[in-house]
C-alpha cells in the first residue's frame, strides 16, 4: 500500500451544468483521520461516492489504497467501509442479524463473524440490544451500531458521511470518542465529512474544507485556525472609556472592539501580543482585574474561509 | 455463489420479520393456506389432482399474485428505507445483489406454492374415507413444481425490472400492477378482436391440442422471455444510475 490511503488529482464531477466536485486534489495520509468540511451541497458526499467508485469521475484520477478507483472500484469497497447519509441498517432486522448479513458480504467465518460482532457492539456498548430490532434503537444507538458495521471487516479505511448528524450533544461527543478510539485502536484511516466543526477540530488530524466543488483550504486543525481565524481576548476590569477603546481601535493589530456586559472584546491578528494593549489600557486609565486571552476556534477559520471565497467568487 | 445466498438469505429474512409477531406472520399465511391448501381441494377432490386446468392452473397462477409485490419490494424497497446505497457500496458485484434478490422472490413464491400443494394433498388424504390415496397426476405435478418456478422468476423479472426504476415501493406497486392488468385485459381484448374464422379456427386447435406439445412449448416460452428479462436486468443494474436515480 502507498503512504496515502487516498491520493486525488484534479478529480470532476458535473451533473449537466453544476460542477459539483471541481479539480479537487488531495492526499490522505494512512492511518489518519481526515476530516471533510462544507457547508451542505459543497460536494462532500459526491466526492466520498466518487472515491468509492459509485459515481464515474468525469476528469481527473484517484486512489484509494492503491487502487484505481475508475478501474478497481471493486476492489476499493472491498477494502473499506462506509457509513453513508443514512445509517443503511435494515429495520426490521436485529443489530445481530444486520451485523451477521455484512459480516457474510465480507466472507467472515461464523466464529470470526460473531467474536467480531461481540468485541464491537461491546466496545459500543451494544451487545445487551444485539437482538434487538433496529428499529426499536435510538438514533445514537444506530449511527454507533452503523459504525460497528462499517469496521466489521476490519476495513483499513473507512468513509462516515456526517455521522453525527441528527445526534443531541451528548450521544454527538459518545460517537465522536467512539470513532476516534476505533480508529486509533485498529490502525483504520478515516475520511470523515462533516460541518461540525467542533467535531472536526477535536477528532481529525487533517482537514480540507471544500466550498461548491472546490477545495479551498487543506491542513491540520491548528495551522488552519491559525492562518485564518481571528484570536478574540476578553478584558474584565473598569474605567474603558470611549479614548481607551479610540486608543485600541488605532491599534493595527486590533480588528475590533467591543464592549460586552462591561468587559472589552478584542479581536486581534493572528499572532498579535497582548501585554502591548494591557499597557495602553492602563495607561488610558483603565483598572485591569483579569485577561483572557483566546484562540480563534476553526468555526471562526471556517466562516473566514466561506467569506474570503465568496467575496472572491 | 456464496454472495448470491447471502442476499438470499437476508431477503427471505425481511420477508418474514416483515409481518410482525410471530402469530402476525402464521396469520399472514392463513388465507392462502385455507385457500388453496384446503377449501379448493376438499371441493374438487379428484379434480384437483388429475386434472391440469384445475389445480395447475391455480398454482401457476398463484406467483402472479405473489411475486409482483415481493419483487417491487426489492429495490424500490431499499431505496426507501435508505439501506440501497450502503448496500451497493460493500464488495457485492452488481449481478450477484440482482440475482440474489430475483432469487430469494422465486424461493418465497414457489416455497408459498409447494406448501399449499402439499397441505392440499394431505387434506384430501385425511378425509379420502374409503376412496384410494390421492396424488397428484404427472401433469399436474408438473405444473405445481415446474410451472410455478417459471411464472415466478417470470413476474419476479418484470417485478423486479419495474422496482429499479421505481421511486417507491407504491409506485413499483402500481406499474406492475398496470402492467399485469395490461396483460389479463389485453389478451381477452385481442382475441375478442379476431375475425370469425379465426376464431373459430382457434377453438379447433384449441379442442383437438396435443396438451402435452403445447405445455412444452408454453414452458419453453416462459423460460426464453424468464432469461430476456434477466438479462436485460443485469444489464439495467447498474451501481451509478441506482446512486443517480
Amino acid at each position: 500500500m502507498t503512504a496515502y490511503a487516498i491520493e486525488t488529482r484534479e478529480i470532476t464531477r458535473n451533473f449537466g451544468d453544476l460542477c459539483a466536485v471541481d479539480k479537487v486534489s488531495l492526499q490522505v495520509s494512512a492511518g489518519s483521520i481526515f476530516g471533510f468540511l462544507g457547508p451542505n451541497g459543497a460536494g462532500k458526499t459526491t466526492t466520498l461516492r466518487l472515491l468509492l467508485g459509485l459515481l464515474e469521475l468525469n476528469g481527473g484520477s484517484a486512489t484509494v489504497l492503491g487502487y484505481d478507483v475508475a478501474s478497481q472500484a471493486a476492489a476499493i469497497r472491498e477494502h473499506t467501509g462506509v457509513l453513508l447519509e443514512h445509517d443503511g441498517l435494515y429495520q426490521r432486522l436485529s443489530l445481530n442479524d444486520n451485523l451477521d448479513f455484512f459480516g457474510r458480504i465480507y466472507h467472515l467465518d461464523a466464529m470470526s463473524r460473531q467474536k467480531r460482532i461481540r468485541e464491537l457492539l461491546e466496545h459500543l456498548g451494544l451487545w445487551e440490544r444485539r437482538h434487538v430490532a433496529v428499529t426499536a434503537l435510538s438514533r445514537g444507538m444506530r449511527q454507533k451500531a452503523a459504525i460497528a458495521r462499517a469496521l466489521l471487516h476490519r476495513p483499513s479505511l473507512v468513509f462516515l458521511d456526517e455521522p453525527s448528524a441528527g445526534l443531541d450533544p451528548v450521544a454527538a461527543v459518545a460517537l465522536r470518542q467512539d470513532i476516534q478510539s476505533l480508529a486509533r485502536k485498529e490502525n483504520t484511516t478515516v475520511f470523515l465529512t462533516t460541518h461540525n466543526l467542533a467535531e472536526a477540530e477535536k477528532v481529525c488530524d487533517l482537514v480540507g474544507v471544500i466550498r461548491q466543488g472546490r477545495l479551498i483550504a487543506v491542513g491540520a486543525p491548528a495551522t488552519l485556525r491559525l492562518r485564518t481565524g481571528k484570536a478574540i481576548t476578553e478584558v474584565y476590569g473598569r474605567g474603558f472609556g470611549e479614548h481607551a477603546l479610540a486608543a485600541l481601535r488605532s491599534q493595527p493589530q486590533v480588528c475590533s472592539v467591543s464592549v460586552q456586559d462591561g468587559h472589552l472584546l478584542v479581536e486581534l491578528e493572528t499572532g498579535a501580543e497582548t501585554a502591548p494593549l494591557v499597557s495602553l489600557l492602563v495607561r488610558e486609565g483603565a483598572q485591569i482585574e483579569e485577561v483572557r486571552k483566546g484562540q480563534g476556534s476553526l468555526e471562526e477559520a471556517f466562516v473566514a474561509l466561506m467569506r474570503d471565497e465568496g467575496e472572491g467568487n | 455463489m456464496e454472495d448470491i445466498r447471502t442476499i438470499v438469505v437476508k431477503e427471505l429474512k425481511e420477508f418474514w420479520m416483515a409481518r410482525g409477531s410471530l402469530r402476525s406472520r402464521l396469520l399472514s399465511f392463513l388465507p392462502m393456506v385455507i385457500v388453496f391448501g384446503i377449501y379448493l381441494p376438499l371441493q374438487q377432490r379428484e379434480a384437483w389432482t388429475e386434472i391440469p386446468a384445475v389445480a395447475g392452473i391455480w398454482f401457476t397462477m398463484l406467483p402472479l399474485v405473489l411475486a409482483g409485490g415481493t419483487a417491487a419490494d426489492s429495490f424500490a424497497g431499499e431505496r426507501e428505507r435508505h439501506t440501497l446505497e450502503t448496500l451497493l457500496a460493500t464488495r457485492l458485484s452488481d449481478r450477484d445483489i440482482f440475482l440474489g434478490k430475483v432469487l430469494a422472490t422465486v424461493i418465497y413464491c414457489v416455497g408459498i406454492v409447494w406448501g399449499c400443494a402439499l397441505v392440499g394433498l394431505i387434506s384430501l388424504n385425511v378425509t379420502r374415507g374409503p376412496a384410494p390415496f390421492f396424488m397428484y397426476g404427472a401433469p399436474v405435478l408438473a405444473l405445481i413444481l415446474v410451472g410455478s418456478i417459471l411464472v415466478s422468476l417470470l413476474m419476479t423479472a418484470v417485478g423486479v425490472l419495474v422496482s429499479l426504476r421505481a421511486a417507491s415501493v407504491r409506485a413499483a406497486a402500481q406499474y406492475f400492477g398496470f402492467a399485469t392488468l395490461a396483460i389479463f385485459i389485453g389478451l381477452p381484448l385481442i382475441v375478442q378482436a379476431l375475425p370469425d374464422s379465426a376464431k373459430a379456427a382457434l377453438d379447433r386447435a384449441v379442442l383437438g391440442a396435443n396438451w402435452t406439445a403445447v405445455g412444452l412449448t408454453v414452458a419453453a416460452a416462459i423460460l426464453a422471455i424468464d432469461a430476456l428479462l434477466l438479462s436485460i436486468g443485469i444489464a439495467r443494474f447498474q451501481r451509478t444510475r441506482l446512486i443517480l436515480e
